[in-house]
Parts: structure tokens; sequence; C-alpha cells
């Protein structure tokens, strides 16, 4: 074995292949806390929902679906091109993992970019909870729904504005840890990126780029569900 | 402590020595080290904790509230709940004794990753910090369960530092676990099957899949809280739609089972004792390691019965009730074993076998009661009374931490390669027994009685048993101080131990030297027997 | 057992293929999420939507993640994750869904 791969073998391991399976194993543990984590934020949002669901198709109707839907893509898309930077990195080809990992960081930036126009809009709309909220139909679809709801089931405007606050806390939350998420896999793949062009990684070791790989598609996962559940509510009515 | 009389062999390097300087300390790697370090950590918020317990037991010996002002006192039993809770129960066993004990029981020559450990330690001392400053800054008067709205919206208290605090320390705890589980699965030395493995680290292994699955739970519960407290978000507010209930259920999804983080690897270490001096095979081994995956399973599916005088649906609180009950089960399993153990054995009263069982007693009050507060009826009656206060010290204190000492007492020849004073040590487990029941035993009465819990003033007709139970408090607080100073003493000046003084079987005693070297093993052993082979070792003797 | 040959046998490397059809499914299944979002299926609205989501995320996690080469401890933590978070969501909303049944206040 050559000095090189010693490096990269702990001390503590028997072989290259107890080393990969545990470290596979440790990430999957981690993306089982990660669900956890994110599975608290989704019970609340459930909670939530089922006690406001009229209020919560209006208040979700205030998010754009072509954005929303545009980030889908993306997402998946990087998904795509991480999935093949972990394959290169099996490979052993340096310079093509680092070209796919590149490509996964342009689109995880292109990602949070697309939510910060979304976010920026709904601070223009009053739509940021705790600091002065207001919330306004803004279109005809929206007035007719509002009235309607008045309407058929009496709740007072106060009591539709509290709520309303209550359905974007729950979606500043959610995407905002998400959000939080992917500028930790920017980060995490900008530590990556030269060390895959040192090409650092083969067969028996490219353990951090996988595990990497895991992190990133747990991010995707999450959004694919936060997209139909946030941005799709009420486009039926 | 059975002075061995064969001529003491002891590694001339070993992992205290192996390298020198702080820097070897708090950059260290090394499983054994790191738990030292925990330990060194544990001991220093145990004695804050205990120092908040002795100002609310001083507070309570009289019915008028003449030490302290009822914010003062709100103040104190949250840092002594914070303290005691996060800081000192839940890495006790696990980031002491597991991080010390689990790579070599299982024939490993670390954890699986070791800088990983190392972290886990720098968070959890990172969220110490943080608690620390929000408790110099005028401390936390919510309780240590931090329910809304009152955390979110009305205390004045510095509950976003602290807040912040027990967040990062949830990660060190998920660090912890997530390194044990992955050890377990992936380093047992060849030959070490599933059911070879000591029940220390099936304790081990039920607690760590808690502490990965559970603890998130929580972390996402005080961001919440913290988003509504520090951003203006609506989230448990009820003025805005929110709901207060959500918090618990989501707050206790976490620390029902954090409950069994705390209980499970006691018992661990309590199998290993009354194995170790009774001489015998654990009886019914299979059955004990279930029993423990199985209160780790069961635990997730109670957190309701915290909830019975909440708006949570009656419905909700029947089926909490009924499963509550049904921990009882896997926990009546073991204690029935470990006595069936004891049973023909040649049992031998040394301290830590004193200190077991003390727990098994002590464990059986707490876990009794504990099917009484599962009881909607009685639970209505006796809810936030000292009854509560008093059931769950008889499982936290009487059994944790008495399996903690236990185990302490245990493996500290191993540890440090030496011997401590048999007589205190044994007058110190007496001390804390007698002491912990004089302290706690009247709460039970108190609490039935109808003493509610947390606060600083009483009705005089109460006073007779707060008097008792702060007369046993200062018993207790001898019996856990004299333990610091013999076993200071025997860092110091404590006879050489050999390698396997109490003649019990396991690798860290028949492998391992004592204490230990850098990588444990000069090479990996081969295991070829079950645990606990006491009937052979006998043999052997004869 | 420390020759780097004999170690890579736990090591499956998916063709291209795969992934690029795997690509095109999810983005499908988003279109087809869009889509009937539109469309009122009354009370099968979330179920719908949540179970192409599912799909999706059945997809990402065998495929990209490799869920389906991963050994016998993986595939564990996977599904135990999995169960705790449905125990969860079902034992919470158990609580919401059954109050105010018996018509007394506060029950």
């Amino acid at each position: 074995m050559s000095s090189h791969s010693d490096a990269l073998w702990a001390h503590q391991f028997e072989s290259f292949d107890q080393q990969r399976e545990s470290t596979s194993l440790g990430m999957w543990l981690f993306i089982g806390q990660e669900i956890m984590f994110f599975g608290g934020l989704f019970a609340a949002y459930l909670v939530y929902r089922i006690s406001n669901p009229l209020i919560f198709k209006v208040a979700s109707s205030e998010l754009s679906v072509l954005w929303g839907g545009i980030n889908t893509a993306v997402l998946i898309l990087s998904s795509f091109t991480m999935a093949m930077a972990v394959r290169e990195a099996q490979l052993g080809r340096g310079k093509k993992t680092a070209i796919f990992l590149l490509l996964t960081l342009v689109l995880g930036l292109g990602f949070v970019g697309i939510k910060s126009i979304e976010y920026s809009s709904k601070f223009e709309h009053h739509l940021i909870p705790g600091q002065e909220f207001e919330w306004h139909p803004y279109n005809e679809q929206q007035v007719a729904a509002y009235e309607e709801l008045k309407a058929t089931t009496g709740y007072t405007e106060e009591f539709i504005q509290s709520r309303m606050e209550l359905f974007f806390s729950i979606y500043f939350a959610m995407t905002g840890l998400h959000a939080l998420h992917m500028l930790i896999g920017v980060g995490l793949i900008i530590w990556l990126l030269p060390r895959a062009l040192r090409n650092e990684f083969n067969a028996d070791y490219h353990n951090p780029v996988e595990c990497f790989g895991l992190y990133w598609h747990f991010v995707d996962l999450v959004w694919i569900f936060l997209f139909p559940l946030l941005y799709l509510l009420g486009r039926n009515i | 402590m059975s002075a061995s009389t064969d001529a003491i062999a002891q590694p001339k390097t070993n992992y205290l020595n192996a390298t020198h300087g702080l820097k070897s300390w708090l950059l260290t790697t090394d499983h054994k080290r790191i738990g030292l370090l925990y330990l060194i950590s544990v001991s220093i918020f145990f004695v804050l904790g205990g120092l908040f317990a002795s100002l609310i037991r001083i507070e309570l010996a009289t019915p008028a509230g003449d030490l302290v002002e009822g914010n003062t006192y709100n103040r104190m039993f949250t840092a002594h709940g914070v303290i005691m809770i996060f800081f000192f129960l839940l890495p006790s066993i696990p980031a002491v004794l597991g991080n010390f004990l689990l790579p070599i029981m299982i024939g490993a020559k670390d954890v699986a990753f070791p800088k990983l450990n190392l972290a886990s330690w720098y968070v959890y001392m990172a969220g110490g910090t943080f608690t620390m400053i929000a408790m110099v800054n005028g401390g936390i008067d919510t309780g240590w369960t931090f329910y809304t709205p009152f955390s979110s919206t009305f205390s004045n208290s510095q509950v976003m530092t602290a807040a912040i605090g027990i967040f990062i320390t949830g990660f060190s705890s998920i660090l912890t676990g997530l390194n044990f589980v992955v050890t377990i699965h992936r380093m047992r030395a060849p030959g070490m099957t599933w059911f070879r493995m000591p029940l220390f680290i099936w304790g081990m292994y039920a607690t760590s899949v808690i502490m990965v699955l559970g603890t998130p739970v929580v972390a996402i519960t005080i961001l919440l809280l913290a988003l509504e407290r520090g951003l203006g978000f609506a989230i448990f507010d009820p003025a805005r739609g929110g709901d207060p209930v959500l918090f618990q259920h989501l707050f206790w999804f976490y620390s029902h089972p954090a409950v069994y983080i705390m209980i499970l690897p006691g018992m661990g270490v309590i199998s290993e004792i009354i194995a170790a001096f009774s001489r015998k095979r654990i009886f019914g081994y299979r059955f004990v390691a279930y029993a423990s995956i199985g209160i780790a399973i069961l635990g997730f599916f109670v957190w309701g019965h915290h909830m019975f005088v909440t708006s949570q649906s009656i419905y909700s609180g029947i089926v909490f009730s009924v499963l509550t009950m049904l921990v009882a089960v896997p926990s009546a399993i073991k204690t029935f074993n470990w006595t069936a153990t004891l049973f023909k054995g040649s049992v031998s009263l040394d301290t830590p076998m004193l200190y077991a069982l003390g727990f098994i007693g002590l464990f059986t009050i707490g876990g009794l009661t504990g099917v009484m507060l599962a009881t909607l009826g009685i639970d209505i009656h006796v809810h936030d009374t000292y009854f509560v206060v008093a059931h769950f010290h008889y499982v936290m204190v009487g059994g944790a931490i008495l399996a903690y000492l236990a185990g302490i007492h245990f493996w500290w020849p191993k540890m440090f390669g030496r011997l401590y004073s048999a007589f205190w040590s044994k007058i110190s487990a007496a001390l804390v027994f007698i002491g912990f029941n004089l302290t706690f035993f009247p709460q039970f009465i108190l609490g039935y009685l109808g003493m509610p819990r947390r606060y600083h003033t009483y009705p005089e007709e109460f006073q007779v048993l707060n008097v008792l139970s702060s007369a046993g408090a200062s018993v207790l607080a001898v019996g856990f101080l004299l333990p610091a100073v013999y076993l200071t003493w025997s860092l110091l000046y404590g006879p050489k131990s050999s390698q396997n003084p109490w003649g019990a079987t396991g690798l860290e005693w028949e492998v391992a030297d004592s204490p230990p070297t850098t990588f444990n093993f000069d090479e990996i052993p081969v295991v070829t027997a079950d645990a606990y082979d006491y009937t052979k070792k006998e043999a052997e003797v004869v | 057992m420390s020759s780097s040959s004999d170690s890579s046998h736990s090591l499956h490397i998916e063709p291209i293929s795969t992934y690029l059809g795997i690509l095109g499914a999810l983005i499908v299944l988003t279109v087809v999420t869009v889509l009937v979002a539109y469309e009122d299926f009354g009370h099968l609205n979330d179920v719908v939507a949540v179970g192409l989501a599912s799909t999706k995320a059945t997809l990402v996690i065998t495929f990209f993640m490799h869920a389906r080469h991963a050994t016998r401890a993986v595939k564990w933590t996977l599904a135990l994750s999995i169960f705790f978070l449905v125990v969860m969501f079902v034992y919470i909303l158990m609580d919401y869904y059954t109050r105010g049944l018996l018509d007394v206040f506060g029950k």
C-alpha cells in the first residue's frame, strides 16, 4: 500500500472496506437525524394545516408556482449532477468529479438565488412574520377567495390575518431551514473541489464525496415534499 | 476491595502517560482520554447542579419564603433541572463510561470516528458555556421544560441564551450516539457476535438509537421556540392560532425517550456488576438484551403521559396511558432477571455491588410509581405535585446516578490502574442510599397530600416532612462528596491495581491492561465465548 | 486484509443511463405534481400530492442515494427513522383528530 493511501486510512479501521461501510452507515444515521429534525417541522405544519385548512389554501396562493417549480427542477438537476460526481469519484477521475461538483455548486447557488428573489417579494408585501405583518389580497382571484372565506366561515379579518401569519411563519421556518442546509452544502462543495482536483478520490477512498452526496440528495428530498405542501395548496379553488 | 496478592504487572506506557501536556489532552482522539475529559466536565456540572439542589432544600426547610424570593426560586429550580438533565444525566454514563469502555468491550482500537468524538466534547462544552452565560446573566425562570407561551412570549429571563446552549448540546449527544451505533455495528472484534456482547453494550446501543433519532426533534422544537421569541414568528402563540400543546408534543417526543437515554446505560452497568459479583452468567441474557431494545422503541410511544391535564384529547390520553404501562414489562424483565442472577450466586458485597443493589431497589420504586402516574385518574390528582418529583428522582438519582457511581467504582481500577479505599467507599454507598431515601420518600407523601412542585413557600403542616427531606439531602450530599475525596486520594496514593482486581469477565478485564494502552490491545483479540462465562472462569481457578 | 484490490467488492457503480432515467422520471413527476394540483380530487388532494412526492423521494433514495446496494444496517437505519417519523405524525394527529369528541369543555 502506498504511503498516500495510508494517510487516508484511519488507524482504528482494519480495512478500506470497513472504513467505507462505517462512514456510510454514519452518514445514513446523520440522515436519519435530519429526517427527524425536519420531521418536527412537518409535524407543526400538519397540525396547523388541519386546524386551518381554508386559510392555508388562500395563503398558499400567495406563493409563486413558477419560481417554486423552477427551483424544484434546479434541485433535481443538481441531485443528478451530484450523483454523477459520486460516480466519477468512484472511478477515480478527479477532473470529472470536480466538474460535476462545480455544476452542483452552480445549481445550488441558483436555487438560493431564486429563493432570495421570492423572499424579497414577501418582504415587499409585508409578509415577514413578526415584522409588521399585514396580508392583503393582491389580485382578483385572491380577493374573491378572501371574500368567500369570510362569507362561508364567518371568520373576522383579524382572525384571518393572524392565521396568515401562522402560515408564513411555518413557510419561512421550513424554507429558511432548507435554504440554510443548501448554503452549508455549498460550503462543503467548496471544501471538496480542491480535493477532487488533487485526485484524492478513487474506488477505495471516496467517502467524503459519497457522504456529501447523501447529504445533498437529502436536502433535495426535503424540497420535494415542501414544494407541493407549501406552494400547491388551493390551486384548484 | 479484594487486594490481589499476585505480582502487579502494569504496562509502562499506557494511555495516561503516552503523551504529555495540556495540548495532548485537548486535541486527543483517544476515546479513553475523551471519556476522562467528559468525566471532568460532568463532575463540574454535577457539583453546580447539586449546589442549586442544596439551595432549594435550604429554602424549603421552613414554610415561609425566607431565603430567596419566588422569582429567584424559579431560577434556582430551573438551573438545577437544566444542568442536571442536559449537562449531567444525559452525558454521564454514555459519554464517560461509554466512551471509555465501549471500544474496549467489543475489542476495537477506538470508536469509528475519533475526531467526531472529540468534536462532540467541544460541542458539549460550547453548549454548556452558553447555558452558563444564561445563568450568570440572571438565569431562566421557565423550568427545564421551557413550556410555551410563557417561555416564548412572557418570560423576562435569559431564555434565548439557554435555548441556544441546549440546542448546541443536543448535537453533542447526536454525535456520540451516531459514533457508538457505527462502532457497535462495524468495529466488533472477530468472534464478538451480537449475542456475545456484554449487556452494557446492548444498553449503549439502545441509548444511542434514541440519541440519534430523538434529539433532533427537541432541537427543532427549541429552534422554533427561538424563532418565536427572537423574531416574533407565530408558531406556538395561541393569540395567532398556534397551539402551546404542540410544543409539549414535540418537546416530550424527545424528552420522554431522553429518560431512557439516562436509564438504559445504567441498566447496562448494573447487568455487568450483578454478573461479576454473583459470579454467574446473567439469567436470561437474551431477554435482558431484547428488553433494552424494547424499552428504546416503546419509549417513543408514551410521551403523551406528560400531558394528561392539558387539552390533549382524552382518547389520546387513554392510548398513552396503556402504552406507558407496557414499558413496565421490559423494565420488569430486567429487574427479575437481575434478582434471578443473584439467586444461588456466590455474592460478594463490594462497593460497586452495594450501589448496584441500591439501584435495583430504588429503580423498582421509581418504576412502580411510574405505573401509578400512568393511570389517568391518579395522575390528575398528583400531577405537578411532589409525588411526581419524588418519582422521577427515584428513577434519575436512585436509578441513573447510582448506576453511574456503581460503574465508576467498578471500572475505576481499569481507568486509572489504582485501587481506592474499600471502607470509605462502602460508607459512601450506605450514606447515598440512606440519604437518598430520606430526601425523596417524604416527597411521595407530600405530593400525595397535595403539595405542588415549584413553589418556594408551603403551608405549615407540610414542614415536618420537608425538614426530613432537607435533612436527607445533607446526608446525600456527604455521600456524594466522599467519593470525590477518596477517589482523588486513590489517583495520587492508591495502591496499584492488577489487570483484573474483581476477577470479572470481559475483554476490558481479561485482555486489556490496567490502565489500557493507547490502542487498547497489542493485537485485536478473537472472542470465542459468550459474555459472563463465569462457570468456566471458576473451573480454571480450581 | 490490507491490500486495496480486494477491498472494493462492496462497491457498485451505476451506469450513467440509470441516473439519466431517474432524472427524467423526476422531472416528469414534478410536472405531473404541478398539473394535478389544479385538479380537484376532493379529500384525495393531499393523498395525491404526498403520494407523488413520496414516489419521487423513493426514486432519489433508491438510486441516487444507492440505498438498494446499501448494507443491512443502513436499510435498518432508514426504516427506523421513517418509522419514528410516522409514529410522531400519527400520535400527534391522533390527539388533534379526537379532541372535542366528548362534548365536555376542555376534553
